[in-house]
């Protein structure tokens, strides 16, 4: 596909000349409008959505990330070779699926942007996450097992399985570290691990936690967690990720600071009842347009609440108010459960 | 005693529905649930349920934005010489506080909480609330009878155009929220013979009883749903409200507000998949498909009747007079 191929380069040529050089909006705007008329070529959901040519990037559909659970999202055919990275279980058991045809730019994207953060982290990768080679659908594991090029050296050590922290084996390997490490969890893998009373982390380490507690664990803020984190490993460095198996991009942050999104990624946030984009600083639903999602839909729609600071940075307040509106009906999710025999 | 009490707060409700919190609904909604929850609580009916009594105190558990879903059961509790408490979410209180201060005035003894520990008090529990909710209620007050009501879904079968305003109607109560609101519109219409009637049925709907708003996660979940729709079906809109026409095996018992999910060209078979354990009303024409066979708990009435059920009934199944007596 030539066509994806120039894009391909061009928009890797954006990743490495932004952070050389500094985000480019006007640069950015044209690369965003190239890869919409291309995915609304090759999309059959984006083309659906797309009404017109959009001037702009805010004019260019966002895809409502519940579409990644029912329909194909992006250019990939279905019996087309491709990565596909899924998203966790939901209680209807319906997982939304990203498909790529390599993951290039997500690889070079997610190292560049780490690297940007957070200079100089440890090699030596402790994950609280599934090993990618028995869960390969997992983006978060794909990631975290890029870790170790960041210090040119190191390893990744896995400690998750079948969805249940290995918190002794953890710890174990952790206490005969003498070297800094890099220890990597969701927030509630990470919550269980410390309910096993760990020892410090070797000085110079760096821990990062992504994501909330999806209701598994209704005992901990944030905070706590965060507090906890300081208190037991003693880290010399706390890091915090945003992230979607919709995106091909993070966003990196530490507690209680913005998350800052790499310059080829742009976060919009909307009014989420007229979709008009809200004045920065203001809360709203939040849009995320993605160069590195090349073959699915550069536009995401989030059920995310956030603000957009004037330096682009976002500030995560979660779900959308009024999350279950419907009285005695069913949720969508318990609908598709209820139907998803006959799917 | 009782009866002529609640008999003259249901008056009062009904004399002064202008002060009765709009909640998410236009003015127009308002009125028109409130019509349909006092029109059945008529003085004859409630004399004929007052005749065995209630337990000292039952409690009602509400869900977050059901409005006017209390008001028959509370009614029915007062007029046996019951007292009622409504636990409402907290922050939510929904029509709980405007019913339970106008029925004070009347000397009745209903109160509104948002604290789960006054549960504590009740000698019965009705909760018309999530399954979770139940769970939970069950697991904490284990000694206490518990009437469980959880989420549900309706569909209506529709077979003549001239039922497309009752069908409507249907849709507009409660701006499609709740368990008795056609989720799922089924015909063995074709498009072309449905589509413009329906469309203009939705829209003299609107102009009567107007939208009224939609919480952020809402109209964001709306938007999903429509997105989805453009890919697989036909999005037709109006002012306000929505026709998603899909295919059958893309139809949904979920609700969006005022949002007509249709599939034409059904066969019986298509609303055979609806027939279950979570259907609560089948909106259908007297007479139409004979050899359908609901389950107990579903509720078969014709269309324009789906979010008017009578009063009393078996509600899910349950004999609602027999099931909140004293036992």
């Amino acid at each position: 596909m030539p066509d994806r191929d120039q894009l391909k380069a061009s928009i890797a040529a954006y990743l490495a000349s932004s952070l050389a050089e500094g985000p480019d909006d006007v640069r950015f705007a044209e690369l965003a409008l190239r890869l919409h008329a291309w995915q609304k070529a090759h999309a059959p959901v984006v083309a659906a959505l797309t009404e017109g040519t959009p001037a702009s990037v805010a004019e260019i559909p966002a895809v409502p990330v519940d579409l990644f659970k029912q329909l194909p999202v992006g250019t990939v055919g279905e019996h087309e070779p491709c990565v596909v990275f899924r998203t966790s279980g939901t209680t209807a058991g319906t997982r939304g699926e990203h498909r790529s045809r390599d993951t290039d730019l997500y690889d070079a994207g997610a190292l560049a942007w780490l690297k940007a953060c957070e200079p100089e982290l440890p090699g030596h990768v402790v994950a609280l996450l599934s090993n990618p080679a028995q869960v390969p659908d997992s983006s978060l594991s794909h990631m975290v097992a890029l870790f170790p090029q960041l210090a040119l050296r190191g390893e990744v050590h896995w400690f998750l399985r079948d969805g249940v922290v290995q918190a002794e084996a953890a710890r174990a390997h952790l206490a005969a570290c003498t070297e800094p490490v890099f220890l990597c969890a969701t927030s509630f893998a990470m919550a269980d691990f410390l309910d096993a009373d760990p020892q410090p982390l070797p000085a110079g380490s760096a821990v990062m936690v992504t994501g909330g507690f999806k209701g598994r664990r209704t005992d901990l803020s944030e905070d706590d967690l965060w507090a906890a984190i300081h208190h037991r490993l003693q880290p010399a460095r706390l890091i915090t990720e945003y992230g979607m198996t919709e995106l091909s991009s993070q966003l990196w942050g530490r507690p209680g600071t913005a998350y800052r999104p790499p310059p080829w990624l742009k976060v919009i946030a909307v009014d989420p009842v007229t979709t008009r984009p809200v004045l920065p600083g203001t809360p709203g639903q939040l849009r995320f347009y993605d160069l590195c999602n090349l073959d699915s839909s550069l536009g995401i729609e989030t059920m995310d609440e956030g603000i957009v600071h004037p330096d682009g940075s976002v500030t995560l307040f979660g779900r959308l108010a009024g999350a279950e509106p419907r009285g005695c009906s069913l949720t969508v999710e318990e609908a598709w459960g209820l139907m998803d025999d006959d799917r | 005693m009782s009866v002529d009490r609640v008999t003259a707060w249901l008056d009062h409700l009904r004399a002064h529905k202008a002060d009765c919190p709009t909640g998410p609904l236009s003015e127009e909604g308002r009125d028109l649930i409130l019509g349909h929850a006092l029109d059945v609580l008529t003085p004859r009916a409630l004399r004929q349920i007052a005749t065995t009594p209630a337990p000292d105190c039952t409690a009602i558990v509400v869900a977050r934005t059901s409005m006017t879903a209390p008001l028959e059961w509370a009614a029915m509790q007062l007029a046996r010489g019951g007292r009622v408490l409504l636990k409402h979410p907290s922050g939510a209180p929904g029509l709980t506080t405007w019913f339970a201060s106008t029925a004070a005035a009347h000397g009745l003894p209903l109160t509104a909480t948002d604290d789960r520990q006054a549960l504590a008090a009740a000698d019965l529990l009705i909760a018309l609330s999530s399954d979770d909710t139940i769970d939970t209620l069950r697991r904490q007050w284990p000694d206490t009878p518990l009437l469980g009501f959880g989420h549900k879904f309706s569909v209506a079968w529709l077979t003549d155009a001239r039922e497309a305003d009752a069908l409507a109607a249907d849709l507009a109560a409660h701006d499609s929220r709740g368990c008795m609101s056609p989720s799922v519109v089924l015909t063995p219409r074709s498009r072309e013979e449905i589509l413009p009637v329906l469309t203009a049925a939705l829209d003299a709907a609107q102009a009567r009883w107007p939208r009224g708003s939609l919480q952020p996660a809402e109209a964001a979940a709306l938007r999903s749903r429509t997105a989805m729709v453009r890919v697989v079906g036909e999005v037709v809109e109006g002012r306000d409200w929505q026709l998603h026409r899909v295919p059958a095996a893309r139809a949904l018992p979920a609700t969006w507000p005022r949002v007509l999910q249709l599939v034409t060209g059904a066969t019986e078979a298509d609303l055979q998949r609806f027939i279950g354990p979570r259907l609560s009303v089948l909106g259908i024409a007297d007479g139409a498909l004979p050899g359908l066979e609901l389950r107990p708990t579903a509720r078969r009435c014709p269309l324009g009747e789906m979010q008017r059920p009578p009063f009393p009934r078996r509600h899910d199944g349950v004999d609602m007079v027999e099931a909140t007596a004293v036992r």
